[in-house]
């Protein structure tokens, strides 16, 4: 028996590749069913306006009963957004990544809701408490406990 | 990456084509799991779930996943209805593939059951690598759950009338004309299992779930009260009846358990006791999830108990083999974690200190916190 996560992502997987992804997303790499990558820009008129951004997720076994870890790739050519609910290292502070994360959710679903979470972003700033996080922050960050304080957006 | 076949409301053709028929494919899934509902279920909000499926999301979190609505356990009932129409559109589904891909009927398009998902997905996987589409899929014998209810449907009235016509005196009489003992075991023509004469109709009323009328008192009270070790026993024992569907298992709050308790609630149901603590808890978990979601299918499509067995301990095997694969991506291996992060310890460890020299100041209620990171960091 294929585990019920490996099966629902290969469902999620299968209708990325017939359906394709809404406009601005666009998936990179999905070699296996523990770690993908998608491409992210905003699209229309925003502070993001031609940037690209590299989104990687990590699935555990007990996905999609637990959240996917959600971040931002940074390497020497990719940076994460500016915003004030992303930190500089790519961990991302957003409810549904943590909390509210719900089973019906999808991969697609989550990328979707950042790129609006980018779309509405008023000023580009980082998170007041960035350094001090980055500094000591855990590689995956469904190991760090978020306080979400902004329902703004 | 191993694709497999797993089917998906995307096999069908896109609206214009075929109307209706991928969405119609897409409501009978679960959003859960994407499978077609296997023991369908509703909570109290309405929306509709796979029992184990449903069970898992509120053992983490109680609320509807759909629409966060505050659920939990007790709000799950079976939804008898849907699964006939899943039953039926497992049938249907390959078939109108067929017809969609082929446009001939073909007899091996047929079946194709996915009320046996499960048994099916492991043949296919061990059949092909490759993803097959459409229609040209692994046959499998037709399942015999319709005919089964088609005779149960043209029976029921016809007893009925015959009971209804008889006099009191003398007792009621089958059609045959051999009279019948009030405590005469007769077969359910519904469940097909040998229930006390008199007591048929009630067994029917209540949906071929046994009452506890025909048990002796003292039967049931130890069966409320846990009753003593050598009932408890009997109780093990009768575990392969029928009947032991009647109650959904309790669940259980692990932390109030001693070790023994929790073995003997494994040994209880003869599942294995290897393993440690963690182990026990989440295989007694898991258990629970699968027995109860169980008997929220109709009867004829439970499984046996043994089969759930199986079914657990390809789980379990399953999830250690992916927490490995895991494990590797999401966590460090933690000696070379302590390797390359030992500056970053040291830096802690000196800010620790310093933290202790002055006394500590008071924590600063800042929004991340993590498990490596200080409190307060009178540095930054």
């Amino acid at each position: 028996m294929t585990s019920i996560s490996v099966r629902r992502l290969q469902k999620e997987l299968t209708e990325i590749q017939n359906e394709g992804c809404p406009v601005g997303i666009n998936l990179l790499k999905a070699d296996d069913f523990q770690t993908w990558f998608f491409t992210l820009e905003v699209m229309g008129d925003s502070l993001y306006q031609g940037e690209a951004y590299t989104l990687m997720f990590r699935f555990e076994p007990q996905y999609p009963i637990s959240s996917p870890a959600v971040q931002f790739v940074v390497s020497h050519d990719k940076q994460a957004p500016i915003h004030p609910h992303v930190y500089s290292n790519g961990h991302i502070c957003a409810s549904i990544l943590g909390s509210e994360w719900s089973p019906v959710l999808s991969v697609v679903a989550v990328c979707v809701t950042l790129q609006s979470m980018l779309a509405s972003c008023k000023k580009k700033e980082r998170p007041p408490d960035n350094d001090r996080y980055v500094r000591t922050a855990p590689d995956n960050p469904k190991k760090t406990v978020f306080h979400y304080d902004d329902d703004t957006v | 990456m191993n694709l497999m076949d797993v089917p998906d409301p995307t096999d069908f053709p896109v609206e214009s084509t075929a109307p209706g028929l991928r969405s119609l494919d897409g409501s009978f899934r679960c959003d859960i799991c994407g499978e077609l509902y296997d023991a369908p279920v509703t909570i109290s909000c309405g929306h509709c779930f796979c029992s184990a499926c449903i069970r898992t999301a509120l053992a983490n979190k109680q609320e509807c996943p759909s629409c966060r609505k505050v659920a939990n356990e007790a709000h799950i009932r079976s939804n008898p209805v849907l699964e006939m129409v899943i039953s039926d559109w497992n049938k249907a589904r390959p078939f109108i593939l067929g017809l969609l891909k082929n446009k001939v009927f073909s007899p091996n398009a047929q079946d194709n059951g996915i009320s046996k998902k499960r048994k099916r997905s492991s043949a296919r996987l061990s059949s092909s690598d490759a993803v097959i589409t459409g229609t040209s899929r692994v046959t499998l014998p037709p399942s015999p759950s319709k005919r089964h209810r088609a005779k149960s449907k043209s029976e029921t009235p016809m007893e009925i009338t015959t009971l209804s016509s008889d006099s009191d005196e003398g007792g009621p009489s089958k059609p045959s004309g051999h009279a019948l003992k009030s405590n005469d075991l007769v077969e359910c023509p519904i469940c097909a299992k040998r229930v006390n004469y008199s007591q048929l109709n009630g067994h029917i009323d209540n949906s071929c779930r046994d009452t506890t009328t025909n048990k002796s008192s003292a039967e049931g009270w130890s069966k409320i009260l846990g009753g003593t070790k050598t009932k408890q026993k009997g109780k093990h024992k009768s575990k392969h009846s029928d009947s032991d569907d009647e109650y959904p298992l309790p669940i259980q709050s692990y932390t109030t358990l001693k070790d023994r308790q929790l073995k003997d609630m494994l040994q209880q149901y003869e599942l294995p006791v290897t393993g440690d603590r963690p182990i026990w808890e989440q295989r007694h978990q898991r258990w629970v999830t699968i027995y109860n979601a169980n008997r929220d299918k109709s009867v004829i499509h439970r499984k046996a108990k043994a089969e759930l067995r199986r079914e657990l301990k390809s789980w379990e095997e399953d999830l250690a083999k992916r927490k490995k694969g895991a494990d590797h991506t999401l966590v460090d291996d933690p000696i070379s974690y302590q390797i390359t992060h030992k500056d970053e310890f040291a830096k802690l460890i000196q800010t620790a200190r310093a933290n202790k020299e002055r006394k500590s100041s008071p924590i600063t209620a800042s929004s991340p916190t993590d498990l490596a990171s200080s409190p307060s960091d009178p540095l930054n």
